[in-house]
């Protein structure tokens, strides 16, 4: 067992000292956060950082809280909480799967992963390895795109800032599970940036509409119903890492 | 999905739908039909007609092999 | 034997087709229209039973990817293929049915309940399958990414189900009763939408066999030679 631990963190620990000396995928990274946090502060426009509910509410993340088509919600909501959530799960969704491939594309260089491959470990463990890059990518990413998201959207996360974070944390883990298994994919074939997008997306909807149901909840109604949602997403971490590490080997091809 | 929620779900609806008006629902109802069935067919006859097409070509490949 | 399997097929269509005109006048002129929503909830009969078939069509999807990692025979990735293409087709027509049923009885194309969601996201989930599907190249490495995605997408779907009903609900009254006619009908209409699609997924599932048949022979000949150049020895048998 412990050998296991000490085979990821010397594979981790490759994939992490490489990018602390390149930066090549953090940097960009970092950056699309921001320019997509920017950019749907824009688009939502002021109107919707005001107490009044706004009606029609576009997009899928940010909808099911929308307080026009949802009777059920209380009416004295935070007026940040919803669209604030929104934008930060799209800014993670989207620059999660830039370090998804990034992570998996320094293998690509000089045929580093047949050399990988050759290397006497499990698959499984190649597996927890890369998820345990990408989570401390995430982890990164997480730190400066949430103060940015909580500046801009006026989104007070004072009131249960453990939550928030454990919440996210939980949903990390199976992002990375699903983006760690399907960036194995684009490694070794031409299924192409966009279409790592799209395999990720629609399986991490759960994922997306749990939290953000969670966190409105937790920060919109102040009140501790909040937590209903914490088995789905540990029933969804641990079948996607059971998934993934299974199915690893099958798709990952040099 | 049970069949009786499903019921449930629609005739929960808000006072603002067009409750009234049965020639307005009925052509609503037709709609709904003329999509449904239209698409199944379509499919069905496209899906036959591409297997046709398979065929025959798998036949002249074998005809022209040996 | 070619000719009786043909003349069987005609039957099958022509009987489902003769079936499907029955239960259309069943439902428009044997069954009563609903008290609060009217003629409109006649969808109800062929919206149903194309939902739980979609969802049928996406299990032999999930059974097909899982045996085709399992045995490697390429017949289990046409199968699996042939499911998504039909589940794409039927949740389409969910969709699309829900949508003018609610525009009828909610006033809205769209609400975002959970069974919406539901439909919409499984929808999503396969559409995707069948979109990644041509973007690998090689047949071997496609048919594995595709039965690894068809296995993860089956996986989400229980999990989208709990998830949306986190989401606020409309406030529903517990009980409905369907009359009897109504019921009767709702029955009936499950035996043509089932037969057409098992019928649907057994046409596409020869067809893209056939079609991949010819394609591999094909590459063949073009290499002068039975043996693919691309194989590769964690490619799998194929």
């Amino acid at each position: 067992m412990s050998r296991v631990w000490s085979q990821i963190a010397v594979l981790a620990g490759k994939d992490l000292a490489i990018e602390a000396r390149t930066r090549q995928t953090l940097g960009l990274v970092v950056v699309l956060g921001i320019l997509i946090i920017v950019v749907l502060g824009l688009g939502l426009g002021p109107q919707q950082m005001a107490p009044a509910p706004a009606p029609g509410m576009g997009g899928a993340a940010a909808a099911g809280a929308t307080p026009g088509a949802a009777p059920g919600a209380a009416p004295g909501a935070a007026p940040g909480a919803a669209p604030g959530v929104a934008a930060l799960w799209v800014a993670y969704l989207f620059a999660g799967v830039l370090c998804f491939e990034g992570s998996m594309a320094v293998e690509r260089h000089d045929g580093a992963l047949a050399g990988l491959l050759l290397a006497p470990v499990d698959r499984g463990v190649l597996y927890l390895a890369k998820l345990v890059t990408n989570l401390v990518l995430m982890l990164v990413l997480a730190l400066v795109l949430t103060p940015v998201a909580v500046l801009l959207f006026g989104f007070d996360l004072s009131p249960a800032p453990g939550s928030f974070a454990a919440i996210m944390a939980i949903s990390f883990v199976g992002l990375a599970a699903v983006g760690t298994l399907f960036a194995a994919v684009v490694s070794s074939s031409r299924l192409q940036g966009g279409l790592l997008a799209m395999a990720i997306f629609p399986v991490s909807l759960p994922l997306v509409m749990t939290s953000t149901q969670m966190l409105i909840r937790l920060f919109g109604q102040k009140s501790a119903s909040g937590l209903s949602g914490l088995g789905i997403l540990l029933a969804f971490d641990v079948i996607y890492l059971v998934a993934g590490w299974l199915a690893f080997e099958l798709v990952l091809e040099p | 999905m049970s069949a009786v929620n499903l019921v449930v779900l629609a005739s929960a609806a808000p006072a603002g739908a067009a409750a009234g008006g049965s020639v307005d629902t009925l052509n609503f109802a037709i709609l709904g039909y003329t999509v449904a069935l239209g698409v199944m067919w379509g499919f069905a006859l496209w899906s036959l007609w591409d297997l046709r097409r398979s065929r025959q070509r798998t036949g002249q490949i074998e005809e022209g092999k040996t | 034997m070619d000719s009786t399997k043909r003349l069987f097929g005609v039957l099958f269509w022509v009987f489902t087709a003769a079936l499907f005109a029955g239960a259309v006048v069943l439902a428009f002129a044997f069954t009563p229209d609903e008290a609060t929503m009217g003629a409109v909830q006649k969808i109800f009969y062929v919206h149903l039973p194309v939902a739980i078939n979609s969802f049928l069509a996406c299990f032999v999807n999930f059974v097909a990817s899982l045996v085709f990692l399992w045995q490697r025979r390429r017949t289990w990735d046409d199968l699996a293929t042939a499911a998504a293409q039909v589940a794409v087709v039927l949740l389409t027509i969910v969709l699309a049915t829900g949508m003018i049923w609610g525009r009828s009885a909610w006033g809205h194309w769209w609400t975002w309940s959970p069974r919406l969601t539901l439909s919409l996201v499984l929808w999503l989930l396969y559409v995707v399958y069948l979109v990644i599907r041509p973007s690998i190249p090689s047949a071997q490495r496609r048919a594995v990414v595709a039965a690894v995605y068809g296995a993860v997408a089956f996986l989400d779907v229980p999990l989208v189900y709990l998830s949306t009903r986190l989401m606020p609900q409309d406030v529903h009254p517990t009980e409905v009763v369907l009359a009897p006619s109504m019921r009767l009908t709702l029955g009936l209409w499950f035996l043509p939408v089932t037969l057409l699609t098992v019928g649907l997924i057994i046409v596409r599932r020869r067809a893209l066999a056939l079609q991949s048949q010819t394609r591999a022979v094909l590459a063949a000949a073009e290499n002068d030679g039975p043996v693919p150049a691309t194989i590769h020895p964690t490619g799998g048998v194929l």
